[in-house]
């Protein structure tokens, strides 16, 4: 795979250059370092991250608002 | 195999008839790099479906080893049957002298030789899935095509960004902001409605419940409240009037059950349950004491009616008494004749004995005049004996039997007597023990059961009052209640009003500000890894393209070589890229699909054409340098069979060949039409135990 390409598209990428290098960069690693199933547990710890950022503040929000969860669930 | 098989030469050829081991010595090959993803039938091929590489005569024998020359020396893969699923009985022993085990033997295997389904598309052509590369649907070409190419990895990237888990996530992230968003005006209305069906409920116009009507609504809560627990003894500690919508449940639950524990605790409560008590004691006491009554009252009428019948007591005496009486002079006269009749007998036994009394003279017992005073004598006690003794007797036993009647008599009356006695004590201990029960001293000539009735009377009477105040206790207790649930209704009006409040200024709070700042985050994450992924398709529609161009003129070199098709004058391949997928045509001059128009061997000829053009240009980047064909010659005639041979002879100048046929025809072509070194392993026969019999 020619990695050198992909960085000169993303280079060219119109905005957030700097982010998608370094996104593109963490995936490189893990491909070259366990291939598929790194790439999977990078992408996987991502995720878990964020959906915890998500549920945490729909948490708060929920909060805030003053309805339950099970309001939130239900709806 | 008991023997090893040498497979270096430029092209190796096996050939033998059916079942005599070819396609098992190439399947071996797989399954000592691959193990079990070899086979089973989702290897697309139904003779792999039962394939399993074990010898029945010997089954701990069974091991195939495979010696590969790599740039740096040779690697010796050795595998044996896994003992148990899951464990790898693959060995790699390298020239430097180590070796690896088990799943780092795998490990090393799927990176540095690639995953059997990469060996399956850029190294064997097998008989049942040559035709594949030309004809499978787009997906499955474009996978074959693209691991040909050395471009799978690309793919297999591309793949795994887009169907991450991490999309999905940042796809809910966007939908957790939609939701809220649309929530706040679904909500609202939802209050609204709620608010105006409680209105409804309880005759308010929603619009006019403010915190202080609910607070004032509190208020008279508590002032009933305070009044209703003011008519119990003991302190009540109420609760203080909530200043937030969603605290009234509290205070409500704590006002009810304050009101209900003063129910409870009311005199009148008390007293209701004393004067119960008292009407339930001195209903059991006259119950009692009827049964006593009763029972003194039948002891009573027994004598009675037996008096009737036989006289008093004094009088079934006096009868007993007479005829006792008359018993003793019966017996004392019949004792009396007993001794006559006795002196009789020994006076005529004396004058019998002396001669006396014969002839007429006078008795000297009665002086009756008698001519025969021993016969008058005898005559005179047999008569005495025989009426007069008799008559005694009989008068004897009638007495003695109405002796014994009016005895019995007698003994019955008397039992009937106790049984009186015993139900008079009775009646006195019921008497008495009801007196103490109920605290009460019997005056004299008072009837207990009438006390009791009035005592009961005077009892029921002040329970009914008592019961009169508790009904209106409990119609207050209902009120208060009622006044609770309407507080209730007008709380969750005012909590519907501060929730529609909040609702609406939800976009002000940290929270959503927040989430609004994480769904940009997410926005931007999924657009990099779009960007990401449109760059790895982009650079792999780069490499693919230089390929099949610089591989367009061999594929079309081969496929006229190998083709025997007058309409097809030139073989075009393009490849498009729709939709991030890149798609293969195969076309002539005239840009028509040549597809439809083929023959089965001109279709296995297109396919060899594409596997053998896009390997030969694409070779570097190529893992195996060797191509392993299974049957090719299939529903190939003469002509195709003789350049199919003439194609591998060109192959074998860069690749190593191996090719197995039971095609006498295409074995021939093979032996003369090349010029390559070559070795044919001839397969004569299958032993059970040893495998293939071969000679070279």
């Amino acid at each position: 795979m020619k990695t050198d390409i992909i960085e000169k598209k993303l280079r060219d990428s119109t905005s957030r250059q700097k982010e998608r290098l370094a996104l593109w960069s963490e995936i490189k690693a893990a491909w070259g370092n366990g291939g598929t199933s790194d790439v999977e547990d990078l992408l996987g710890s991502m995720a878990a991250s964020l959906e915890e950022r998500r549920s945490q503040i729909s948490g708060r929000l929920a909060q805030e608002v003053g309805i339950s969860d099970g309001d939130n669930q239900e709806s | 195999m008991g023997h090893p098989l040498d497979l270096s030469s430029p092209v190796t050829i096996l050939y033998g008839g059916n079942a005599v081991g070819k396609s098992s010595v190439l399947n071996a090959i797989e399954w000592c790099l691959f193990g079990e993803s070899c086979k089973g039938g989702g290897t697309g091929m139904r003779e792999r479906v039962d394939w399993e590489p074990q010898n029945r005569k010997a089954p701990n024998k069974c091991k195939v080893q495979l010696v590969c020359q790599f740039d740096d020396g040779e690697v010796v893969f050795e595998r044996v049957p896994s003992k148990k699923k899951g464990l790898s009985g693959l060995v790699i022993k390298f020239p430097s002298g180590n070796r690896l085990e088990g799943d780092k033997a795998e490990s090393w295997v799927k990176e540095n030789v690639g995953s059997f389904s990469n060996f399956m598309a850029t190294v064997y052509q097998h008989q049942e899935n040559i035709r594949h590369l030309a004809i499978a649907q787009p997906k499955d070409q474009r996978e074959a095509i693209s691991r040909l190419l050395g471009l799978s990895d690309y793919n297999d990237l591309t793949e795994l960004v887009r169907k991450s888990e991490l999309t999905k996530v940042m796809n809910s992230v966007e939908d957790e902001l939609d939701w809220w968003d649309h929530l706040a005006q679904e909500k609202t209305s939802a209050l609204v409605e709620h608010s105006r069906q409680i209105g409804q409920k309880i005759s308010v116009d929603p619009d006019t419940v403010f915190p202080e009507t609910v607070k004032e609504a509190a208020g008279h809560v508590l002032e009933l409240t305070k009044e209703f627990a003011g008519k119990r003894k003991g302190d009540w500690e109420l609760p203080t009037i909530p200043t937030s919508s969603n605290a009234f449940d509290g205070f409500v639950s704590i006002v009810i059950k304050c009101v209900r524990e003063c129910f409870g605790a009311l005199p009148a409560s008390e007293r209701s349950q004393q004067l119960n008590e008292e009407v339930t004691k001195i209903e059991g006491a006259i119950s009692r004491l009827r049964q006593a009554a009763e029972e003194k009252s039948v002891a009573n009428n027994k004598i009675r009616d037996f008096e009737q019948e036989h006289g008093t007591s004094k009088d079934i005496g006096e009868v007993v008494d007479k005829l006792t009486a008359k018993k003793i002079g019966l017996e004392e006269r019949l004792k009396a004749l007993n001794q006559l009749a006795t002196a009789l007998n020994s006076l005529l036994a004396y004058m019998a004995e002396h001669g006396e009394g014969l002839g007429e003279r006078d008795c000297p017992a009665c002086g009756s005049r008698t001519n025969d005073q021993q016969a008058y004598l005898r005559r005179r006690v047999e008569t005495l004996l025989s009426t007069e003794g008799k008559d005694i007797q009989d008068e004897l036993k009638d007495t003695e039997r109405l002796g014994k009647e009016a005895e019995e008599t007698l003994r019955e009356f008397e039992g009937k007597q106790r049984r009186l006695e015993a139900a008079i004590e009775t009646m006195a201990n019921t008497e008495k023990e009801v007196a103490q029960n109920l605290l009460i001293t019997w005056k004299e000539n008072e009837d207990p059961l009438q006390v009791l009735k009035k005592r009961l009377d005077v009892a029921k009477r002040d329970a009914a009052k008592v019961e009169n105040e508790l009904k209106k206790a409990a119609d207050d207790l209902r009120c208060i209640e009622a006044e609770c649930d309407c507080l209730k209704d007008l709380a969750m009006i005012w909590d519907n009003h501060e929730l529609s409040k909040r609702l609406s200024s939800i976009k002000d709070g940290p929270a959503y500000k927040d989430l609004k700042s994480l769904c940009e985050e997410a926005g931007h994450l999924k657009l990099d890894c779009q960007a990401i992924v449109d760059a790895i398709i982009s650079a792999r529609d780069e490499e693919s393209h230089d390929i099949v161009e610089a591989s367009k003129s061999k594929v079309r070199e081969y496929f006229g070589a190998l083709a025997d098709n007058p309409g097809i004058d030139a073989l075009e391949m393009t490849m498009e890229t729709k939709w991030g997928s890149e798609n293969y045509s195969f076309c002539d001059s005239t840009g028509e699909n040549v597809i439809p128009i083929l023959s089965l061997g001109d279709l296995n000829s297109l396919a060899l054409s594409i596997f053998a053009g896009l390997g030969e240009v694409n070779r570097d980047a190529l893992m195996f340098q060797t191509i392993v064909f299974d049957d090719p010659s299939q529903s190939m005639g003469s002509h195709h069979k003789k350049k199919l041979a003439e194609l591998i002879n060109t192959l074998a100048q860069n690749r190593q060949v191996i090719v197995s046929t039971m095609d006498k025809e295409f074995f021939e072509a093979l032996d003369s039409g090349t010029t390559a070194r070559k070795k044919c392993v001839i397969f004569e026969g299958w032993d059970p135990e040893l495998g293939p019999r071969i000679s070279d």
